[in-house]
């Protein structure tokens, strides 16, 4: 960008030179091409504009009927209002206001004060012109009269015309400059004037752009030098999988050890309870989420009051919140079991399920479902802001799930007593499945 | 992580009414009249806003207007050798008013049209009825489309694709598209696909789906075939028969137009709707 903005400020600078030797339009194309190169072409530039401004008025006389549009485009902005056509005959014209002047192919034909009189009108054509198909758009901007405060305006509606009677732009340039009486050194040191101070204008804009990207490489720099790659979000989205497989197994680890040491039969019992009773799992979950910090406090306060009971804080206060978070974990451990339990029953047929279903497999397979969401933003994350949406919405959606299995999980914890008394599981009798009846 | 994302949130929540009131919206509209053209191929790439499509006047090629954040967005509006490049693109929308910026387009319904939509968070309107539409590929980000096919296509669209990302899509009178075969892909989402209208040829549909619901809309009177392979997801078989691997309308043999529909769906409900 400050390269762009340097090459410009040097073909401004060779233009305002070229435009010093004559005021034409089409002399100021011999930007930036030398001082001989760009007298040689405004010598040509001002021949060819004398025969295309005698073309364009035998033209004109010829034909009073406007040609046809076959592409218009219209810009309406703040500062700029801007029509371009392209007629049949291949002639593009471009017409503008902008920036307190109106414009004619990028030639200035004088001020036009911004919410001007001709700026207003100027931008209430150019709005209807956006609703009008181009079959009508001729005769909608022929029938257009600028304002007559001064001489801009009538430039701006001639060289209107002078397009939709299919002249050249530079034969209706030279048309608007030999009927307006105006003088071409005053409009070129004008010109240059305007060149000048853009060229400032320019120059103060890389001045901003090299201070910025003083600060930028600072800031870079205050961050140990770490650059935003491409390859940045990669290598973020690695970063965040990898965490999710610790956590993965962090979590996995402390379910194998719960069934290994015992703890299958409270395992399972949460489970059965959160499959079977899920939303009233969710909604005890729920409550007792909101009713876990109150019941802290007051079993901190029954103590104090009971005076006996002092020594009790000594076990209550650290007891409490370990005792809710082995619930949480537990209870994420049993919605976990639970849903890869729900999956195998769905993948798995006949022998398979004996040989593959067992509650190490549940765990695994359960804690990598409720966790996918997070696995597939991360995912989504290595393209980077192409994605961020999907990236965004599916770690929602990821918290949302986890969420959802932990207050499952706690509700199920506490309807089940810790998995002790689960609810909903078929009461099976000991003898039940071997006994046989015995009327053989 | 979590907590410097909803800071930023936070902030852009307050700053959004400051933001939006120093934007700088600017309004470039196109159009071009019919010039012998036989085809035209229009290639949109809309970043967020509100996208409509809708056929034109007979002698105008195509039609755009489009508002957008001057500051933000770079537009794009070219028209070379029958392809016609329409969007904005560029620029970070975080904290700004994209709701109020628009792309509107109208094409020929002389000329055939090959579409190639693709958009992001956007609102979407596409009326398709009265286009001569050849192919179609519709791709979404995060949005909400409507698609509409009013009126019957006079082309015949070999094939039609709509990639959904994690979006509501509602296509209406898929009937009336004339298509051979259409290729639905959804990420996230709520898809509904009707097949009303006054179809002319048998469509085969295949549809990918990966979290969601989707629902298919079909008229009384088209012989329906659904083959589903899902992980976890429901199906809602009523009205059609289990044969073999696939379910089939009652009328399946003796319709005079067929629907064939190949669902892979990971998790979510398909549910089949009988309209009149």
């Amino acid at each position: 960008m400050l390269r762009t903005a340097s090459r410009t400020v040097g073909a401004l600078a060779a233009a305002a030179f070229g435009a010093t030797l004559l005021w034409a339009g089409p002399a100021l194309a011999a930007q930036g091409a030398g001082a001989d190169q760009s007298a040689v072409d405004a010598q040509s530039g001002a021949d060819q504009t004398a025969v295309d401004a005698q073309a364009g008025a035998d033209q004109a006389a010829s034909a009073d009927a406007p040609v046809d549009i076959r592409s218009s485009q219209i810009a309406l902005s703040r500062d700029e209002a801007r029509l371009q056509l392209e007629l049949a005959g291949g002639q593009v014209f471009t017409l503008a206001v902008r920036e307190g002047q109106a414009y004619l192919d990028g030639t200035s034909l004088g001020r036009a004060a911004r919410s001007g009189a001709l700026d207003r009108a100027w931008r209430e054509l150019l709005e209807q012109a956006m609703d009008t198909p181009n079959a009508d758009l001729a005769a909608l901007l022929e029938v257009w009269d600028a304002p007559s405060s001064d001489g801009v305006g009538d430039r701006l509606d001639r060289a209107l015309e002078a397009a939709l009677r299919g002249q050249t732009p530079a034969a209706a340039l030279a048309n608007i400059a030999g009927t307006a009486g105006l003088d071409p050194a005053a409009q070129g040191s004008d010109s240059v004037a305007r060149l000048l101070d853009r060229i400032n204008e320019l120059e103060s804009t890389v001045e901003k752009l090299e201070d910025r990207r003083v600060s930028v490489e600072a800031r870079a720099a205050s961050r140990g030098g770490r650059s935003r790659g491409p390859f940045h979000n990669v290598g973020e989205a690695f970063e965040g999988i990898i965490g999710l497989l610790v956590t993965m197994a962090i979590v996995v680890g402390i379910g194998f050890a719960t069934i290994f040491f015992g703890g299958r039969k409270y395992l399972e019992g949460v489970a059965d309870t959160a499959r079977r009773m899920t939303v009233r799992s969710l909604l005890v979950g729920i409550a007792g989420s909101f009713l876990v910090l109150p019941a802290f406090f007051l079993g901190i306060i029954a103590l104090v009051i009971s005076i006996v009971g002092i020594p009790g804080l000594l076990v209550w206060v650290p007891g409490f919140p370990l005792a809710v978070a082995v619930a949480i974990l537990l209870g994420y451990l049993g919605v976990a079991h639970a849903a890869g339990e729900a999956m195998a029953e769905y993948r798995f047929r006949g022998s398979e399920w004996f040989h593959r279903a067992n509650s190490y497999y549940f765990l695994v397979s359960g804690v990598g479902l409720l966790m996918s969401m997070f696995f597939a933003a991360m995912v989504a994350h290595m393209a980077g802001r192409l994605l961020s949406f999907i990236f965004g919405l599916l770690m929602f959606f990821g918290c949302a799930l986890t969420w959802a299995a932990l207050s499952v999980g706690l509700g199920a914890v506490l309807i089940s007593r810790g998995g002790t008394r689960p609810l909903g599981r078929e009461p099976v009798a000991d003898e039940g499945l071997f006994s046989e009846d015995g009327n053989v | 992580m979590f907590d410097r994302r909803l800071i930023v949130a936070l902030a852009v929540l307050l700053a959004l009414p400051a933001a939006a009131s120093a934007q700088d919206w600017r309004t470039l509209s196109a159009s071009r009249s019919v010039d012998g053209d036989t085809l035209l191929r229009v290639e949109v790439e809309y970043a967020a806003g509100r996208f409509e499509v809708k056929p034109g006047e007979p002698g105008t090629l195509y039609r755009t207007s489009m508002r957008y954040d001057d500051d933000l967005f770079d537009p794009v509006a070219a028209f070379d050798s029958g392809l016609l490049k329409l969007g904005v693109g560029g620029g970070n929308v975080r904290g700004r008013d994209v709701k109020s910026g628009y792309l509107r387009a109208a094409f020929s319904p002389d000329v055939p049209l090959e579409l190639d939509l693709a958009f992001g968070a956007v609102e979407a309107e596409l009326e398709l009825g009265g286009l001569r539409i050849l192919e179609a590929h519709i791709a979404t980000g995060a949005s909400r489309t409507l698609l509409n096919v009013s009126e019957p296509n006079p082309e015949t669209a070999e094939r039609v694709v709509f990639e959904i990302g994690a979006a509501q899509f509602e296509a209406v009178g898929l009937g009336n598209l004339n298509a051979r075969r259409i290729e639905v892909s959804g990420g996230v989402g709520d898809v509904t696909l009707d097949f009303r209208g006054a179809p002319r040829l048998d469509t085969s549909v295949s549809v990918k789906m990966g979290l969601g619901a989707l629902t298919l809309r079909v008229p009384r009177g088209l012989g329906v075939r659904v083959v589903k392979d899902g992980f976890l997801a429901g199906f809602d078989s009523e009205g059609l028969v289990k044969r073999g691997d696939a379910f089939y309308s009652t009328d399946w043999e003796s319709a005079a137009h067929k629907l064939t529909v190949d669902i892979h769906a990971a998790f979510g409900s398909i549910k089949v709707v009988w309209v009149d």
